[in-house]
C-alpha cells in the first residue's frame, strides 16, 4: 500500500514549511534529502501525527486517512530528530514503556523489547540507564522505540546525526533488515551518503516543496552532464571556486583534484555524477530560480 | 487493574529523582514535626511554626509533582514522541493527572495520620484542608507548565500561587482562597469555604490546562 500526499501545505506563523506537496511513497525505504528549513521535518511530523497539515490530505490505502489519526498512530514508530526521552529509566524499562504505550499484549511485551533490543544491538546495555548512554547509544535507544511492535511505517528523522561511522555501519544494516518491502521506511538526513547506501527512492526537497522524486540512477540522471572532475594547480583551483560549486577536492601531487559543478552542460567528458553531485545541483537550479 | 498500575508505575518511574523526592521530604517533615512538637512544646508555639509549614509544603510538593509530570512529554528535547503513541491528549493531561493526584491523596493520608498523632489534632480536618490544597495547587502547577511548556514557567506559577496567598492573602483577604496559616486547625466554615475555592481554582486549571496538553 502506498501513502499518497496530495496538496500538504503547512505554515508557521509568516513561514511557510511546505508547500502544496505531492508526494507517493511506496513500500520500500524512500529518502527524503535536503537542506535545513526544506519542510522535510515538518512532513514527517505530519505524518507521525505530531502535527496537523493546514491543506491537504494524506491517505495510505483505502483503510487509513490522516484526518483520523487515531488509526495511524498504532500503525507508526517515529524517532525525532532529537532524543532525550527516558534519562533515569533503564534501556529495558524504557522499552518495556513504550510497548505498554503502544498497547503490546504483556503476554508478547518480553519478546518484542528483546527483539528491539536485538536489533538496535543494545542488549548489553539493557540495565544501563538512558540518561549514561553515549550519543550514539541513545540513537540506538532511540530506534529501538520506533521499531519496538513492528510498525508499518517507519518514520526516521536524521536517524545517523551523531553516530560514529562503525555506528553509521551498523544502523544502515539495521534499517536494511527492518525492511521486509512490504513495510514503508521513511528516512530524512542531509548524509548523503545514508541515503544513497539505503534508500530505493528519494524526494529531494528546497522551501517546502519536492524538487524531484525517484529512484537513485533516475536522480543521479540529473546533473550527468553538468559535473567535472580534474586536477588542477591551487590557483586554478581558486578560479574555478569563484565560478562553480565545488562539491569536494583533495590535494593531489600537481595541485588538488577538484570536483565541481559546471554551469553549461558538458558532452563528453562529464564525471559520472553521485546522488551527492545531483543533488546539490537540483538545489542550486531551484535558488538560481 | 494491572495496566493502570504499571502505567502509574511509569510515570512515577521515569521523572526519575524529582518525583523520588516528593516522599524525602514528606518524611523529613514528619520527622521535623516530630521534634518541634516535643522540643518546642513548653513553649506553646510548635502549631504556629508546624501547621503552617504543613500547608505550604504539602500542596507544593504536590505542585511539584505535577510539573515534573509534565516534563518528559513537553520539556525533553523530542517529547513529542511521546504523541505518537497511541493514546489521547487526555490521557497524557487530565487522566494522568488525575492518577497522580489520587497516589499523592494516599501519601497526604500517610502524613496526616503520623502529624494528626504527633500533634494530637483531628485527622479528618488537617487531611481534608491538605487535600484540598494540594488539588488546587497541582491543578494550576499543571496548568502553568502545558501553557508555557516549560517546567520552569510551571514552578513559577507554583511558587507564585502560593507565594501571593501566604503574603499578600494575609493582610488582603481577596488574595487568599485556600490557605488558613494561623498555626490552629481550621474551623469547618474554614475548611468548606477552603474545598470550594479549591475546587473551582482546580476544576478551572485542569481544563484549561488540557487545552494545552498537545505537541
Amino acid at each position: 500500500m502506498n501513502i499518497i500526499i496530495n496538496g500538504l501545505s503547512k505554515s508557521f506563523k509568516k513561514v511557510k514549511a511546505l508547500a502544496e506537496v505531492n508526494l507517493t511513497i511506496a513500500p520500500g525505504i524512500h529518502g527524503l534529502l535536503g537542506p535545513n528549513g526544506a519542510g522535510k521535518t515538518t512532513i514527517m511530523r505530519i505524518l507521525a501525527t505530531i502535527l496537523d497539515a493546514d491543506q491537504g490530505d494524506i491517505s495510505w490505502g483505502s483503510s487509513y486517512n490522516w484526518k483520523r489519526p487515531k488509526a495511524i498512530k498504532g500503525k507508526v514508530g517515529y524517532l525525532p530528530q532529537q532524543f532525550g526521552m527516558y534519562k533515569y529509566l533503564r534501556v529495558e524499562e524504557a522499552l518495556k514503556n513504550v510497548a505498554l504505550l503502544k498497547n503490546v499484549p504483556k503476554a508478547k511485551e518480553k519478546e518484542h523489547v528483546g527483539m528491539a533490543m536485538e536489533r538496535a544491538n543494545l542488549s548489553e546495555y539493557a540495565k544501563r540507564k538512558a540518561g549514561q548512554l553515549s550519543g550514539g547509544m541513545l540513537r540506538r535507544l532511540g530506534v529501538a522505540q520506533a521499531i519496538l511492535a513492528e510498525p508499518s511505517l517507519l518514520i526516521l528523522d536524521e536517524p545517523s546525526a551523531g553516530l560514529d561511522p562503525a555506528e553509521r555501519i551498523s544502523f544502515r544494516k539495521l534499517i536494511r533488515d527492518y525492511n521486509n518491502g512490504e513495510r514503508i521506511i521513511l528516512i530524512s538526513s542531509h548524509i548523503v551518503n545514508d541515503i544513497e547506501s539505503l534508500c530505493d527512492k528519494v524526494s529531494i526537497m528546497n522551501l517546502g516543496k519536492i524538487l524531484v522524486t525517484g529512484s537513485i540512477p533516475q536522480i543521479q540522471d540529473k546533473a550527468k552532464y553538468n559535473v567535472k572532475e580534474e586536477t588542477m594547480s591551487e590557483p586554478a583551483f581558486r578560479e574555478i571556486e569563484k565560478n562553480n560549486i565545488v562539491i569536494n577536492f583533495t590535494p593531489a601531487a600537481e595541485g588538488y583534484r577538484v570536483r565541481y559543478l559546471t554551469n553549461e552542460k558538458i558532452n563528453g567528458d562529464a564525471a559520472k555524477a553521485n546522488l551527492e553531485d545531483s543533488y546539490t545541483f537540483i538545489i542550486q537550479k531551484d535558488k538560481e530560480l | 487493574m494491572r495496566r493502570f498500575f504499571r502505567e502509574l508505575a511509569f510515570d512515577i518511574s521515569e521523572p526519575g529523582i524529582h518525583m523520588m523526592l516528593i516522599p524525602v521530604f514528606a518524611f523529613i517533615f514528619v520527622v521535623m514535626t516530630y521534634i518541634v512538637q516535643h522540643n518546642l512544646d513548653a513553649m506553646g508555639q510548635s502549631n504556629l511554626i508546624t501547621l503552617p509549614l504543613f500547608e505550604i509544603l504539602i500542596p507544593s510538593l504536590g505542585g511539584y509533582g505535577s510539573v515534573m509530570l509534565m516534563q518528559g512529554l513537553l520539556d525533553t528535547e523530542g517529547g513529542e514522541l511521546y504523541f505518537t503513541y497511541p493514546r489521547s491528549y487526555l490521557y497524557w493531561g487530565l487522566l494522568r493527572q488525575f492518577r497522580f493526584f489520587v497516589l499523592y491523596v494516599l501519601l497526604i493520608a500517610a502524613v496526616c495520620i503520623s502529624v494528626a498523632g504527633i500533634m494530637n489534632i483531628d485527622f479528618v480536618q488537617i487531611f481534608h484542608l491538605a487535600a484540598a490544597q494540594s488539588f488546587a495547587v497541582m491543578a494550576v502547577s499543571f496548568l502553568g507548565v502545558t501553557a508555557s511548556k516549560k517546567v520552569s514557567i510551571g514552578l513559577i506559577l507554583l511558587l507564585a500561587f502560593i507565594g501571593i496567598q501566604i503574603t499578600l492573602g494575609q493582610e488582603y483577604g481577596v488574595f487568599n482562597l485556600i490557605y488558613v496559616m494561623s498555626g490552629f486547625a481550621p474551623s469547618y466554615e474554614q475548611l468548606m469555604s477552603i474545598s470550594l475555592n479549591s475546587i473551582i481554582v482546580g476544576t478551572f486549571s485542569w481544563v484549561v490546562g488540557q487545552v494545552w496538553v498537545r505537541p
